[in-house]
């Protein structure tokens, strides 16, 4: 599995950056806010995120001549979707962001994305950690059902009925109680 | 506005600005292949020598710091501990006196308390604490503090196994193999790569396994404790919690995902977890009991899938 060119094991960390450092920086510069836009809504957290994030791209790099030949990206965020979070990092987080200790916010717009974060956060805590990767890959991603299937190594089947019922799980916490617009699938 | 739509456009909304730091990924990749490089090379000297020799002792008396034998040989038994404080807590980082128990085998839940209550205490954090409830064939909680409105989800150990085993796909826990090998070839499965060259899969899914705690049957908590016992990425000592719970100090030595865990192997629970890359202690104090407090709200079966 360790692909590694002739000579890199004996890098030091402040060494200087070989060619498939600078190619991988440049690849990290780019794919890594969407990545931590996945991650983000995969744990609710953007220290856990940044973690994440971090964990995939650390995987990415030690099969980086694999992952380079594809699609990089896709690689990194299959990585990433796969990562087991950390339940225990990850509960702390939550003690530490219990909404009831938040501050106020003094301006109308920053409480607003408060509030919308809040709610998402919350929607997306509902779900399952499976329908929650089915969810974000499909609907917030935007990969295809057959995408989703692959990357999490599951059915084009598990994938629709999961998230068929998570998105009615989301629908409604996140919708108003007195919205009325039609929503297809 | 149809459904991924409606979803992005509240996503656009809501999730925050990450800073990712990846300065630090290619350090970490470059001790991550350190590590798996100096692993390997153990495994072949520690073969050579019982090839070479023909005894078992090679294995035992090689100067290795993470000598213990592979996961898919037979665990060693399980030492006894012997208390010896690894931590001296400071007073004002105790936040309560866990609960007198006497050590008599592994807890679980029964009939009358089907419920597995773990309270998780942070060192140096004031309450509310995380709170869960957990059941075999029922809908639990999670919660911070105690009121309704800080709920935080509902758990259960279906959720928990289906997570475990993703993306394998749903597996009843009575079904998990209730031996080490037979659970490391099913975490491995589950693995997208098939194998686990760092021991972090079979690490982290055998502490998930301990961490589900009396709810889940002991033979299958005894099978994880066997396989981190194996691991050659932890390396184990007797010792004690930040409360002074005697147990076995399980220190993990793969730098992606640095801490220590403190789990009493009779009545096999986590009794702490340690991060090391801030040094804080999270302690979990667990027992079964009859029910929460209040019942699950109507959130709908969030577990059920």
């Amino acid at each position: 599995m360790d692909d590694a060119p002739p000579g890199t094991e004996l890098l030091v960390d402040t060494g200087p950056p070989t060619d498939r450092d600078t190619e991988f920086t440049r690849f990290m510069t780019e794919a890594s806010p969407a990545l931590a836009r996945t991650a983000w809504l995969l744990c609710g957290d953007v220290h856990q995120a940044d973690e994440l994030v971090q964990q995939a791209l650390v995987r990415t790099y030690l099969a980086w001549s694999q992952a380079r030949q594809g699609d990089p990206l896709a690689y990194a965020r299959r990585t990433l979707a796969n990562l087991r979070i950390d339940t225990w990092r990850r509960r702390r987080r939550e003690v530490l962001s219990d909404p009831t200790t938040l501050p106020d916010h003094g301006d109308d717009r920053d409480a607003a994305r408060s509030h919308d974060r809040d709610q998402l956060t919350r929607a997306l805590a509902l779900l399952s950690a499976r329908q929650r990767r089915v969810v974000v890959l499909r609907h917030f991603v935007g990969l295809s059902e057959r995408e989703v299937a692959d990357d999490l190594g599951i059915s084009v089947g598990t994938v629709k009925s999961t998230a068929s019922r998570a998105l009615g799980q989301l629908r409604a916490v996140l919708e108003p109680s007195d919205t009325t617009t039609e929503r297809s699938r | 506005m149809n459904d991924d739509d409606f979803l992005r456009s509240f996503a656009d909304r809501a999730v925050p600005d990450v800073p990712v730091h990846t300065e630090r990924v290619i350090p970490r990749a470059h001790r991550r292949r350190r590590i798996i490089r100096t692993a390997q090379s153990i495994g072949v000297i520690a073969v050579l020598g019982v090839v070479a020799g023909g005894l078992g002792w090679a294995w035992q008396d090689a100067p290795n710091p993470i000598a213990t034998p592979s996961p898919t040989s037979s665990p060693s038994p399980t030492p006894t501990p012997v208390p010896t404080p690894t931590h001296t807590p400071e007073p004002s980082a105790v936040e309560s006196t866990p609960p007198a128990r006497v050590s008599s085998g592994p807890a679980s839940v029964t009939a009358d308390e089907p419920y597995w209550y773990i309270r998780t205490e942070t060192e140096g954090h004031p309450p509310p604490y995380y709170e869960e409830w957990t059941a075999l064939d029922q809908p639990g909680m999670s919660w911070v503090g105690g009121t309704v409105e800080s709920l935080y989800g509902l758990r259960s150990v279906r959720e928990e196994v289906a997570e475990l085993t993703d993306p394998l796909g749903n597996v009843a826990i009575t079904d998990l193999p209730h031996d080490a090998q037979g659970l490391e070839d099913l975490i491995l499965q589950g693995t997208p790569s098939g194998d686990d060259a760092s021991g972090t899969d079979v690490m982290m899914r055998s502490v998930d396994i301990l961490r589900l705690g009396g709810a889940a049957p002991a033979d299958l908590r005894q099978a994880a404790l066997d396989l981190l016992l194996a691991s050659p990425y932890i390396v184990t000592e007797p010792g004690s919690d930040g409360v002074g719970r005697p147990g076995l100090v399980l220190t993990q030595i793969d730098v992606e995902l640095p801490g220590s865990y403190v789990v009493d192997p009779d009545r096999l629970l986590v009794l702490q977890f340690t991060s090391s890359l801030d040094d804080t202690a999270h302690r979990f104090f667990g027992e079964a009991v009859v029910a929460p407090p209040i019942a699950p709200p109507a959130f709908g079966p969030a577990y059920a899938d």
